[in-house]
């Protein structure tokens, strides 16, 4: 495969991982809504990372593939696997039933440990890949770039209704550690 | 606390859209940082565990 053809595949790629995160995350909301399970601040905080994970992808496919792109989403991966790390050892007791319903037989911050680690490992082997930092910028054509365009809108939405659940959860204070209810919705879906 | 943190990614990511980069990274920045404060709050004053 020709030089162009790699890069075509990895911005190809990036698209994938932008909405593998965002179904994550959508997922997270369904469960959130279907099982009536309010995320608790460091689940909040892993959807954080997770997302976060997205923003070096992103940057690689608006401003062309860097390390530096690659460093923010390591970042961002380092800190879900170490904010759920957290969550997992809080509940490690025996007899700890652990926080909400488990999915798969694991619990979600379980699950987003395992990601984390994964996507670790997964952006290491890219940055195995020197080529790409030599032409990091594709000449896209039209219909790619409406189906960046399509991912960047996709995140943001995702990322909009996040920001308008944790509203109605705890408004601009600080969330509660074993939230019940949701501060701003009347008739409380939990 | 953890709205603000949402948003500041939010912007983040609309700056790298509107293809504003250093601004988008300081941005983000700024979110983990938050982010990382508050962490390290909740493990260890609010929760009164020593890391």
């Amino acid at each position: 495969m020709t030089q162009a053809k790699n890069i075509k595949l990895l911005f190809n790629l990036y698209i994938l991982d932008v909405i593998v995160i965002a179904a994550m995350i959508v997922a997270a909301l369904v469960l959130q809504f279907a099982l009536t399970e309010i995320p608790c601040p460091l689940c909040l905080l892993q959807r954080l990372g997770i997302l976060g994970i997205a923003v070096g992808f992103l940057m690689n496919l608006r401003f062309g593939i860097r390390p530096s792109h690659y460093a923010l989403s390591l970042l961002s991966a380092i800190f879900a696997g170490y904010v759920a790390l957290r969550q997992i050892t809080l509940h490690i007791m025996p007899g700890d039933k652990g926080y909400g319903e488990a999915l798969f037989g694991l619990h979600l911050y379980t699950w987003v440990f395992l990601a984390s680690v994964a996507m670790v490992l997964y952006i290491t082997v890219l940055l195995f890949l020197d080529d790409q930092f030599k032409q990091s910028v594709l000449h896209q054509s039209k219909k790619f770039k409406i189906l960046i365009a399509t991912t960047f809108s996709i995140i943001v939405l995702v990322m909009v209704v996040n920001i308008v659940t944790t509203f109605l959860e705890c408004g601009l204070q600080q969330c509660p550690d074993n939230p019940v209810v949701y501060k701003y919705l009347e008739n409380d879906l939990a | 606390m953890m709205v603000l943190l949402f948003l500041l990614l939010l912007i983040s990511v609309i700056l790298i859209w509107l293809g504003k980069r250093k601004p988008a990274i300081i941005v983000f920045m700024i979110c983990w940082g938050l982010g990382f404060i508050w962490f390290l709050h909740h493990a260890t004053d609010h929760l009164n565990i020593s890391l």
